[in-house]
């Protein structure tokens, strides 16, 4: 069994209709011409860490399904004539770097992970085995506008932090690792859908036959 | 950036039971004996393949094109065959699988058809839906990406998840194939041109060649197999695609080994895709750092196997250890930003241990260092 215990967790759902003014609205310290070249995800997440002090003890742990979907739109569209900007923004993980190269916030573990079914459970387990005494979960997705039509981008906006450690402290929450009697079914909560029970302070039990079982409860 | 701070190196050692790996020059043992007899696979190939563009060094295992499925499919399925019935993703044997591109070449053929039949190929997920649908494995799968630097942190989480006693042996994946999606973003960056890859010459132009490359290694605690002693990871979020200027950040993410190694002697095997800036900085830190150790770089002759590079050169690695000799820095024939680069192979025999180094955009680094036993 791994505990480790919620310091803080932020979250945030930007109105999809007005994405942008949405957006805007949540970071108003940035700098209007760095933030053109930053993201609506990666503007987001600049967000949801900002009350979080990193250093290099702390581990981030980033996730999203489709991550800098309107980047990979634009890119696809200037070819033949391959825009650098957008491939640059398009990279994976566009959004945390943008965030952190706007705080010029140097990390040593980042842990950008991929997925969909699996994405929020495996961003859990891979915070709750790395080796530094704090980790930070963080992720979310942008709107994007043609790839929708293809299932390739998402049709909202959010985002989230969630910091957990190895020591209990003033936690708002814990969570729990059993490796040893996993569900028998799997409950597989998608990203948004945990987000939003946390965001709920729902407590949130799920996890496989092949991952075990994580429970996640508030104070 | 705080000059005074620097990463703590993960000290979980842990053992290579057995890895694979597939470059344009073949097999491992393939790939090391080409590389020592200067061999080059990169040929120049337009950007969009099929659709034209300007011709850049490439090293592919198969013809570039937009296809269903697409041109990886057959030759990662056949790579994979001894894994196949193996009780991977499951609880106690997890699998990471990382890679930059994964489907990405979806997207450009998905962009160019306006074709639905490419989605399911077009992201990290469903291409892993994919491989899942023929293999035997369990779902306790973790996909990572993290440009350049991704398998190297697919062996950091190995580690972590080994030493966090959760899993009993992991098996980490890669795999990255060169498309038009790819190729062509590098080529409008400039540093994918109509030059071929001279890793850590001092020369007018920068270039890099990009590569197909695949690999797999099993890791364990216990042994048998070489020992990856100690990795470190570190991302300077300085820019996002350059260094800090004063290359401070090569040289963070490789002082504790300095520490480690005391006056043991090793060879590096260095990121070196050919770009200048990142080659000068990449140079001076290791001849700063370890002044006795030669500086290789291979991407010259297997291109810039991306975000498979750090654990397909670590196979190659293995390769060269097994046979006692390591090939020199394959493509450069100029004077280099350090007299520590070597360019003709040499023997294995005299050093105790090999620092592996890859390196992404955004200023992330990453090493391991590996034992000769």
């Amino acid at each position: 069994m791994i505990s480790r215990y919620i310091a803080s967790f932020k979250c945030c759902f930007p109105d999809p209709e007005n994405d942008a003014a949405a957006v805007a609205a949540l970071v108003p310290d940035i700098p209007k011409r760095a933030a053109r070249r930053m993201s609506l995800l990666g503007r987001q997440i600049f967000h949801v860490m900002s009350d979080i002090d990193l250093d290099l003890d702390t581990s981030l742990i980033y996730g999203t399904t489709f991550t800098e979907a309107k980047a990979l739109e634009t890119f696809l569209d200037s070819i033949p004539y391959a825009s650098p900007t957008a491939f640059q923004t398009s990279i994976h993980p566009g959004g945390i770097e943008q965030a952190l190269i706007m705080r010029r916030q140097e990390v040593a573990a980042l842990f950008p992970l991929a997925g969909d079914r699996t994405l929020f459970l495996q961003m859990i387990q891979t915070a709750l085995t790395c080796s530094t005494p704090r980790a930070v979960i963080l992720g979310g997705e942008e709107k994007g506008t043609w790839l929708q039509e293809f299932d390739l981008a998402y049709p909202r906006l959010f985002a989230f932090s969630m910091e957990i450690r190895k020591e209990p402290g003033n936690c708002a929450g814990s969570i729990t690792w059993d490796n040893e009697n996993p569900l028998e079914s799997p409950v597989l909560p998608c990203l948004e859908d945990a987000v939003r029970a946390l965001h709920s302070r729902e407590t949130l039990i799920f996890g496989s036959p092949d991952h075990g079982r994580f429970r996640i409860d508030w104070k | 950036m705080d000059e005074q701070s620097h990463p703590n190196m993960l000290r979980s050692p842990v053992h290579i039971q057995r890895a694979a790996c597939l470059t344009a020059l073949g097999n491992a043992k393939a790939t090391a004996d080409s590389l020592l007899d200067n061999q080059c696979a990169l040929e120049m190939t337009p950007i969009y393949a099929e659709d034209g563009g300007e011709p850049v060094p490439l090293a592919l295992r198969n013809e570039m094109k937009s296809c269903l499925p697409p041109r990886w499919w057959n030759d990662l399925l056949q790579f994979l065959k001894p894994l196949e019935e193996e009780t991977w993703g499951t609880s106690r044997r997890p699998v990471i699988v990382c890679s930059s591109n994964y489907g990405i070449d979806g997207l450009y053929g998905l962009a160019r058809e306006r074709s639905r039949d490419y989605s399911a190929w077009a992201t990290p997920h469903g291409c892993m839906d994919m491989l899942l649908s023929k293999l035997n494995w369990g779902t306790n799968i973790t996909i990572l990406s993290h440009a350049c630097v991704s398998a190297q942190l697919g062996l950091y989480k190995a580690a972590e998840l080994l030493h966090a006693n959760v899993a009993d042996e992991v098996l980490v994946l890669s795999f990255d194939y060169v498309g038009p999606f790819v190729a062509s973003g590098f080529h409008s960056l400039k540093i994918l041109n109509s030059n071929f890859p001279a890793p850590y010459e001092d020369r007018e132009t920068g270039s890099v060649g990009l590569g197909d490359g695949l690999a797999y290694a099993v890791l364990n605690k216990n042994g048998p197999g070489p020992v990856i002693h100690a990795q470190s990871l570190y991302n300077e979020m300085f820019h996002f695609t350059a260094n800090a200027p004063d290359g401070i950040g090569f040289k963070k993410a490789l002082i504790e080994f300095t520490r480690l190694l005391d006056r043991r002697r090793i060879l590096v095997k260095g990121h070196g895709t050919g770009t200048l800036e990142a080659g000068r900085m990449e140079a001076e830190a290791c001849s700063e750092l370890f002044a006795d150790s030669p500086l290789v770089s291979w991407k010259g002759a297997i291109g810039h196997t991306l975000g498979s590079c750090a654990l397909v050169e670590l196979v190659v690695a293995l390769a060269c250890l097994e046979e006692g000799r390591i090939p020199g820095t394959v493509g450069t024939t100029g004077s280099c930003f350090s007299d520590t680069v070597a360019l003709k192979p040499f023997y294995a025999a005299p050093y105790d241990f090999t620092l592996l180094l890859s390196n992404a955009f955004g200023g992330a680094h990453g090493a391991m260092l590996i034992s000769h036993d």
